[in-house]
């Protein structure tokens, strides 16, 4: 604002290019003088504030999130919090969510339980490929839908080989004692039992297709998680109960642990979560199902909201053939402790040592 | 002498009073922290076609995962050892 003493006349002004301009024009509002070029500065700075702040208010009307943002922009990692900060944490979460999904939303914080180490077993022969266990997954565990669709578990569909034990003495064709033995990848007339490859996106009208079987991968909450070691803010441990958790408010999505994963179980959020309010589970956990945010990486999590309560994974309880097992594997009398006692089994990567709770098994 | 203060204070028909300092300020204040607000929400806004060519490429990762795949069956004594040692983690970390 520019006043000028009264009488004094307005003198010329000096710019720096020592051009004299004549002296601006001067305007008496509330009993003030000033000049026309102060007036349209001010005037539009404020309207171009007032304008900014409605737009944003219009853009923006996620309140829920604005209120919650910026207490958990400072929070500690999860590991690190004390219980009462856990607390706060949680609530936060809650109050955030329900308003955000217009439902009422719970966050679990169960820790891990005592003496209970889960492990999982799939029946490669059982598993008819139908993909239940992936929708099934999908719902429970409030995975972005569409656009940038995640998926915790893929069944890979593998070609089925005609290899026998009966052809392991035979060797190549017009050899003179066909004593070559087995080569890799079966023998000339044979393939060694599967394609080098799978294939994920298939389409087939009828499960289980001929001549096909189906490798399901997800998560195998190693023992010795790799993925663990690489995380460079610790955000991804491993619970006493062998589940491999990520505090996502921690992540800074540098995806290094995708990248030490030797199953690239692990998914980033490229986009937005894709997440409809009708669609949403509200139970979930800090740790486990929670909704995700755009940069972060998220995984399976032997559905820890369930089976820290004494569920089962919601893949275990949705497969219709009962292919998959899941279980305490301190505990003998449990069904994945039965199955490693008698059945045949393998595991993906033994030799990577990393020790995977997820078996594969054949009867 | 309050008048020579005054003059100070106004010269070169710019208001250099601490009042019209921390109005200004507060106007700039609000503005760039608007403008801020507004250009996140366009940037975050603007249709990002690659995203799902992102997803698809991760996931497609994973399929590569079985050609490296070995598939051995454990031995009795293999699996026995894993489970001892899995007892034996768990006691020493819980």
């Amino acid at each position: 604002m520019v006043s000028h003493r009264e009488g004094a006349s307005p003198s010329p002004t000096i710019y720096s290019r020592g051009i004299v301009m004549p002296a601006e024009e001067k305007k008496e509002v509330k009993g003030k003088t000033i000049s026309r070029r102060q007036f349209f500065k001010e005037a539009g700075a404020i309207s171009a504030a007032v304008a900014a702040a409605a737009a944003s208010s219009v853009i923006a009307p996620e309140e829920a999130e604005a209120r919650t943002t910026f207490a958990e922009f400072f929070q500690n990692n999860y590991r690190l919090m004390t219980d009462e900060e856990k607390k706060e944490a949680i609530a936060r979460l809650e109050q955030r969510y329900s308003e955000e999904f217009a439902k009422k939303v719970t966050v679990d914080g169960s820790p891990a339980m005592q003496d209970v180490l889960f492990g999982y077993a799939l029946n490669i022969q059982k598993c008819i490929g139908c993909r239940r266990c992936v929708h099934a997954c999908v719902k429970e565990n409030n995975q972005s839908r569409h656009d940038t669709e995640i998926q915790w578990i893929r069944v890979i569909r593998m070609e089925k080989g005609n290899f026998t034990v009966d052809d392991m003495d035979k060797g190549y064709p017009n050899s003179p004692n066909e004593s070559f033995g087995i080569q890799v990848g079966g023998n000339a007339y044979k393939n060694a039992g599967v394609a080098l490859e799978g294939q994920h996106y298939y389409q087939p009208e009828r499960v289980p297709e001929k001549d096909a079987f189906y490798f399901p991968i997800q998560c195998m909450q190693c023992e010795k998680p790799p993925c663990v070691k690489v995380c460079p803010v610790r955000t991804t441990y491993r619970d006493p109960d062998g589940i491999v958790v990520i505090d996502y408010n921690w992540c800074i999505g540098c995806r290094m642990c995708m990248g030490a994963c030797p199953y690239w179980a692990r998914r980033f959020n490229w986009g937005d979560p894709n997440l409809p309010a009708e669609e949403m589970n509200p139970k979930t956990h800090y740790l486990g199902n929670r909704p995700r945010m755009r940069g972060v990486v998220e995984k399976c999590t032997f559905c820890l909201q369930r089976t820290r309560k004494g569920r089962y994974p919601a893949c275990v309880e949705v497969c219709p053939v009962g292919a998959r097992k899941f279980g305490n594997l301190l505990d003998p009398e449990s069904e994945v402790r039965k199955i490693l006692d008698r059945k045949k089994v393998f595991r993906l990567k033994a030799d990577m040592n990393t020790y995977p709770k997820f078996f594969y098994f054949i009867d | 002498m309050a008048e020579d203060k005054e003059s100070e204070v106004k010269r070169e028909g710019v208001d250099f009073s601490k009042r019209a300092f921390i109005k200004t300020a507060l106007i700039g204040g609000i503005a760039v922290a608007s403008g801020a607000v507004i250009a996140k929400k366009i940037v975050s806004n603007i249709p990002n076609t690659g995203l799902t060519k992102a997803s698809v490429s991760d996931e497609l990762q994973q399929d590569m995962v079985m050609k490296d795949k070995e598939f051995v069956v454990m031995s009795k004594e293999e699996k026995d050892r894993m489970v001892q040692m899995f007892e034996s983690e768990y006691k020493y970390t819980a």
